[in-house]
C-alpha cells in the first residue's frame, strides 16, 4: 500500500473534518501526538477528536492548508506504513470508510472523498455496527441486534443496497421503526452533507461546548496511560478564591517540576477533585479551548487560575441551588484537592519555537482565559441572508462576493429566528432588494422569493423586513 | 524664560512630532467633518475610550465601523443586545470589515466575565455593546487598563447620553443617530469638543 499520491483538496471555503480515523496497528498512546482526544474503536480502529487541537495545528501549519499539513504530518509521524487513515464528520463516518477503504488517505469534503463516500454500501455496515454495539449500554445491545436484523431485512426487501440512494428517510422515522441508535447512526452517516445554518452567539455564560463533539455519540476517551496528578490535603478549611490561588500555584509548579514529559505536552483538560468541608468529593473540569503550554504558563499559572476559578465558581452555583434551604454557610469550604491531567496533546515532536506568533497564537492564549469562545465568521455564497454566512473558515471569500453590493443597507444584526411582522399603524416602507429562490438547487420550502424592505415604525426605529410573493411580512433584522 | 516666535513654533513642531511618535498617527473615520471633531482633542488614539449614545433601530453603529474598517488590528465585539438577535456577518463585511480581524462574543457583564481581555493588549479595540451594568470600580478598572494597554474602547449606549451625568474617565461622549427622512446622519458631540454636525448618508456608505 502506498502513502497518498492522490490529489486532495477540500471544497472552496470548507473546514477540515473534525475527525480522523486510523486504521491499523497502532498504539493509542502515538495517536496523542495528534489529538488529546481518542478512542479505540476496535482493535483495528482508533479514532482521534481533532475539534479542540484545530485552531493548534492551524497555528503549527502557519498558513498551509490544513489538509496537505496533515498530509505530511502523518508521513512524518507514522513513516511508510500500512496505515490507512480518514477525515471526517462525524466518528461513525470515519470508522464506515475505514471498513471500504482501499487508499491509504481519504478525506470527506473534497471531491474525491464525498464521491467515494457517497458510493458506499450497506454490506460494510454490518461489522462497524457490530462494533458499534460493544459502545452503547450493555442492556440496550439486545433490542439493538434485534433491530439491526429487522433493519436488513427491510434493506433485503426493498433492494436497497446504498444510504445515499434513500436519503429522503428521516431519522425519526428510522428511530420509530428500528430504535433509537440507528436512527442516530442515520444521522450520523449524513453529517456535513446537509446544509449548514449559522448557529447562534452562545448566550450564557459557562454553557459553552468546547468542541463540536456529538453528545450523543458513545464517546469511550482513551485516558493517558500515566496520568500526572498531585494531591494536596490543606491545613485549614479554604472558603475564599483568593486564599486558594497560591496553594493552586504551588501545586501546579510541583506537577510541573514532578512530570517533566508535561513540558512537552500541551494540555486540554485538568480534571480537580475537589475535597469538600461535608468531605463530599466535586469535579471540576478545567478544560482549555485550545491545546495549552503549561510550561509557558509557569509559575505564575495565570491562564490555568482563570479557568480554575471558572469551574470552581460554576460547582459552588451548582452546591449552593442543593443546598439552598439548609443553614450552611454562604460557600462550603474547601479541605483538599486532587488534580490530574487527563487530556493532553504530545508536541514532543514539534520544534514550537520555530514557529512565529500570530494573531491565532494571541487569540488562542485569550481563549484558553475567556469562560467563552470568540466567535469569528467566514461568507458562504448565498443570497438568502440565513444561510450567507457561517463559522468561519480556511478560505476567505470576503467582499469578492459580488452580492454584497446587491443592496448596501444591510442591518448588523438579524434575528435568530424569522417571525411574522404585522404592520400596524403609520409607518414608511423603502423597497431594498429582492432575493429569489435557488431553484437549480432543488425546492427548499424555507427560502422562497422575498422583496426585502427597510421598514420605519412612528418610533422611528428601523427595521428589516421581507414580503413573500403571498404578501406576508416578516421581521429578519433591526438596524441598529 | 521668554521664548521668542521662531522658537516657539520649532518647539511646537518638536511636541507635535514627539506626541505622533508617542501615539502614531489618529485613528480616522476617512469623514473629513467627524475627523475634525475628533482632532479638536488630539485624535482618536489607542489608550482611549468613547462612550457612544446609539439607541437600536437608529443606525448609530455603522458610524463606528468607520473608524474600525482600515485599522489592520484584531477586534472585540462584546455583544449584548437582546439574546433574539445575531450578528449578522455580511452586513459587516459589505461596511469594509475584515471578518478575519474580528471577533465577538456574548456579554451583558464584560465586568467581570471577560476580565482577560482587559488584562493584556491581545485585542487593541474594545467594543463593548449595550454593556449592562458598569460601576464606578469597573470603570476605573477599565480606563486604566485601557491606558495601560494602549486599547482603544468603544463603550456603545442603547440610549441618547446627556449632558446631566458626565463621564470623566472617556475622551468623548457622542450621540449618533440616523434621519432616514433627510438622509443624513446626526452627531451630537457632549464631550471632546462640544457641538453638532450631519452627514449625508450617501457618504457614509460610499467613502
Amino acid at each position: 500500500m502506498s502513502v497518498i499520491s492522490l490529489k486532495h483538496y477540500l471544497k472552496r471555503g470548507q473546514a477540515l473534518p473534525s475527525y480522523l480515523g486510523i486504521k491499523g496497528s497502532l498504539e493509542p498512546d502515538e495517536a496523542f501526538a495528534l489529538g488529546s482526544r481518542v478512542m479505540q474503536w476496535s482493535e483495528e480502529i482508533l479514532l482521534i477528536d481533532l475539534s479542540n487541537v484545530y485552531n493548534y495545528w492551524k497555528w503549527a501549519a502557519q498558513g498551509e492548508e490544513l489538509l496537505p499539513f496533515f498530509e505530511r504530518k502523518l508521513k512524518e509521524l507514522f513513516g511508510e506504513t500500512q496505515l490507512q487513515f480518514c477525515f471526517a464528520h462525524h466518528p461513525f463516518q470515519a470508522v464506515l470508510n475505514l471498513k471500504q477503504q482501499e487508499e491509504s488517505f481519504t478525506c470527506l469534503g473534497t471531491p474525491q472523498g464525498d464521491l467515494y463516500f457517497r458510493q458506499q454500501d450497506f454490506r460494510y455496515w454490518e461489522s462497524a455496527l457490530e462494533e458499534f454495539g460493544k459502545h452503547i449500554p450493555s442492556k440496550e445491545l439486545a433490542e439493538f441486534r434485534k433491530n439491526i436484523g429487522r433493519f436488513n431485512r427491510f434493506l433485503e426487501r426493498m433492494k436497497i443496497n446504498r444510504p445515499f440512494d434513500i436519503l429522503n428517510i428521516k431519522q425519526d422515522s428510522l428511530e420509530r421503526r428500528f430504535g433509537k441508535w440507528l436512527g442516530r447512526v442515520w444521522s450520523w452517516v449524513f453529517k456535513g452533507f446537509e446544509k449548514v445554518k449559522p448557529e447562534p452567539l452562545q448566550g450564557d455564560l459557562f454553557q459553552t461546548n468546547f468542541s463540536s463533539f456529538d453528545i450523543s455519540f458513545p464517546w469511550q476517551g482513551t485516558l493517558l496511560k500515566e496520568m500526572p496528578f498531585i494531591k494536596r490535603f490543606l491545613d485549614h478549611p479554604l472558603i475564599e478564591w483568593e486564599h486558594m490561588c497560591e496553594p493552586l500555584v504551588e501545586d501546579m509548579n510541583k506537577l510541573l517540576k514532578e512530570y517533566r514529559e508535561l513540558r512537552q505536552e500541551r494540555v486540554t483538560r485538568i480534571n480537580w477533585v475537589v475535597t469538600l468541608e461535608s468531605l463530599e468529593e466535586k469535579s471540576c473540569s478545567i478544560i482549555f479551548r485550545n491545546p495549552h503550554s503549561l510550561l509557558d504558563d509557569a509559575p505564575k499559572f495565570e491562564t490555568f487560575l482563570f479557568q480554575a476559578y471558572y469551574s470552581y465558581l460554576s460547582m459552588m452555583k451548582e452546591i449552593e441551588a442543593r443546598e439552598d434551604n439548609l443553614d450552611f454557610p454562604i460557600r462550603m469550604a474547601t479541605v483538599g484537592w486532587r488534580l490530574e491531567v487527563q487530556e493532553s496533546l504530545r508536541t514532543a515532536h514539534l520544534n514550537e519555537d520555530l514557529l512565529s506568533g500570530s494573531v491565532s497564537s494571541s487569540r488562542m492564549e485569550m481563549e484558553n482565559k475567556l469562560p467563552l469562545s470568540l466567535q469569528s465568521f467566514g461568507l458562504r455564497p448565498s443570497f438568502f441572508p440565513e444561510v450567507s454566512f457561517g463559522p468561519r473558515e480556511d478560505e476567505y471569500l470576503g467582499e469578492k462576493l459580488p452580492w454584497l453590493a446587491a443592496s448596501k443597507r444591510k442591518p448588523l444584526f438579524i434575528f435568530n429566528k424569522i417571525e411574522p411582522l404585522v404592520l400596524e399603524g403609520n409607518y414608511k416602507k423603502t423597497f431594498l432588494e429582492r432575493v429569489s429562490t435557488i431553484w437549480w438547487h432543488g425546492a427548499e420550502p424555507e427560502l422562497g422569493d422575498r422583496d426585502y424592505y427597510l421598514i420605519e415604525d412612528n418610533e422611528g426605529i428601523m427595521w428589516w423586513a421581507f414580503q413573500e410573493p403571498t404578501g406576508g411580512w416578516f421581521k429578519h433584522g433591526l438596524f441598529s | 524664560m521668554e521664548l521668542n516666535t521662531q522658537e516657539e513654533a520649532l518647539l511646537k513642531e518638536h511636541l507635535h512630532k514627539f506626541s505622533l511618535e508617542e501615539k502614531g498617527p489618529p485613528i480616522r473615520s476617512g469623514l473629513d467633518e467627524l475627523d475634525a471633531f475628533f482632532l479638536k482633542r488630539g485624535g482618536v488614539h489607542y489608550g482611549k475610550i468613547i462612550e457612544w449614545g446609539a439607541p437600536v433601530g437608529r443606525c448609530g453603529r455603522f458610524m463606528i465601523l468607520r473608524f474600525l474598517r482600515d485599522l489592520h488590528e484584531s477586534v472585540v465585539w462584546i455583544h449584548g443586545q437582546k439574546e433574539e438577535l445575531q450578528v449578522y456577518a455580511p452586513a459587516w463585511a459589505q461596511r469594509g470589515i475584515d471578518l478575519r480581524l474580528f471577533y465577538f462574543i456574548r456579554s451583558r457583564n464584560p465586568l467581570p466575565e471577560l476580565r482577560p481581555l482587559f488584562l493584556e493588549p491581545a485585542f487593541k479595540v474594545i467594543v463593548m455593546d449595550c454593556p449592562e451594568r458598569l460601576s464606578p470600580g469597573d470603570w476605573s478598572f477599565i480606563s486604566s487598563k485601557v491606558r495601560e494597554n494602549k486599547q482603544l474602547l468603544f463603550v456603545l449606549r442603547p440610549f441618547f447620553l446627556s449632558t446631566k451625568r458626565g463621564n470623566p474617565l472617556v475622551s468623548w461622549r457622542v450621540n449618533c443617530w440616523l434621519r432616514p427622512k433627510e438622509g443624513k446622519y446626526c452627531l451630537n458631540f457632549l464631550k471632546g469638543g462640544e457641538g453638532k454636525i450631519e452627514i449625508p448618508m450617501s457618504r457614509v456608505r460610499d467613502t
